[in-house]
């Protein structure tokens, strides 16, 4: 079980960073003025920038080409996995016959599983 | 400064978080936002959503090597996340309601006291507890290999119920701040539940990604996570972290609690004054 959990912590973080870095680069590919200029920077650290902040929208940004929603699809993988470490520790519990940690487990699942879903609708 | 030079800055501080944060059970969300905020004016909400994600990623980047080296308790962690993750989603609906300012003196205070609370721990005279029928129910009774001294650590945490109460309250300051609130986690791990001072930074370490991760979509939604912020706060922290977390087996007991109090108190100092001279 813990070797299970380590490499799937170790799967979601090496593969979100890949994506994350593709993104940055992508970005900076796309808009070559990033490496000299000054003059963007206060608009893209400004809150309410332009940058996707629902699930489509990263999906179209994806699609198109945008390093910031590539960057976005890197940044939701990163999140999902603690989530994922959840819902594998649920599965180990059961095949060790743990019904304890079990309930515990999927519990917790649960309340993230709310937490996550209710966040990303109401915001 | 340019954007290129900004995403530099953010990966270098990021990388300093990520080690400390790895080694403190931190997530060095504690870090990056007064870095952010202090020194590269970006603006707190933002910076809060940035640190979700160095919190998540110090925690999924450290905790591989914290579980396969048994120093995180998966129990204890299990246990005690009933209470961060429902304390999370608690705090981040707090948070919109709130105003940036009174989260700063908030967040200064907290941090002060956790360093008052980890200080006094280190005189706490060492009576016997006998573990309650929670820590036996729950078998919450460990192990671990201290490479420092060279020997195999027996311990069994007491009171879990104060702890479980208490990681309600840490996961719904977590929420509102943004941080991992491992500056919580850890004193009530060390001090309620007398866990040895590396397994409760490690096992805070697997469990503060969980916490953030309940309350992450929320501040996605809300437009809190700027990809351009976020992106050299995530390369950076994960490469701290995996630093970090092969270096904690090998540190003493006594350095990692005197360079937690540390970094506490510098923290802070650092957000009570921020959130007081811009409170007048």
């Amino acid at each position: 079980m813990d070797l299970a959990i380590s490499v799937l912590l170790r799967v979601g973080v090496v593969l979100s960073v890949a994506i994350i870095a593709t993104g940055l680069i992508i970005t900076f590919v796309h808009h070559p003025d990033y490496i000299s200029s000054p003059g963007s920077l206060g608009q893209l650290t400004a809150s309410g920038g332009q940058y996707p902040n629902h699930l489509l929208g990263v999906i179209d940004g994806v699609r198109s080409g945008s390093g910031q929603a590539i960057v976005m699809a890197g940044l939701l993988l990163l999140i999902a996995t603690p989530i994922a470490r959840v819902a594998l520790s649920i599965i180990a519990f059961i095949i060790e016959r743990d019904r304890l940690y079990t309930a515990i487990t999927a519990a917790v699942l649960v309340i993230l599983l709310i937490g996550f879903v209710v966040g990303l609708e109401g915001g | 400064m340019t954007p290129l030079t900004f995403v530099l800055a953010v990966a270098a501080i990021s990388l300093i978080a990520g080690f400390l944060g790895s080694l403190l059970g931190l997530g060095g969300g504690m870090i990056v936002v007064p870095a952010l905020t202090l020194l590269l004016h970006v603006d707190i909400r933002l910076a809060i959503g940035a640190s979700i994600v160095s919190v998540i990623a110090t925690s999924s980047g450290a905790a591989a090597a914290y579980v396969r080296d048994r120093l995180a308790n998966i129990r204890v962690a299990m246990f005690l996340e009933l209470g961060t993750t429902l304390g999370a989603i608690t705090g981040a609906y707090l948070a919109g309601i709130l105003h940036a300012r009174f989260l700063f003196v908030l967040f200064g205070l907290i941090l002060a006291y956790s360093a008052i609370a980890m200080l006094r721990g280190r005189k706490r005279n060492d009576e016997e507890i006998v573990p309650g029928p929670w820590t036996r129910v729950l078998r919450l009774k460990s192990s671990y290999f201290d490479e420092a001294i060279g020997e195999e650590i027996a311990y069994q945490p007491v009171r879990a119920r104060i702890g479980l109460g208490l990681m309600y309250i840490a996961g719904t300051v977590s929420g509102l701040l943004g941080i991992g609130s491992g500056s919580l986690k850890v004193p009530a791990m060390d001090l309620a539940m007398e866990l040895p001072i590396k397994v409760s930074t490690a096992t805070s370490n697997f469990m503060i990604g969980v916490t953030a991760a309940a309350s992450a979509g929320v501040y996605f939604s809300r437009g809190q996570i700027d990809p351009f912020i976020a992106a050299p706060v995530a390369v950076g922290v994960l490469a701290g972290a995996y630093i970090g977390s092969h270096t904690l087996g090998r540190i003493s007991s006594g350095a990692v609690r005197t360079v937690f109090v540390v970094v506490l108190i510098i923290v802070a100092l650092q957000m009570l004054y921020k959130g007081i001279v811009t409170w007048t």
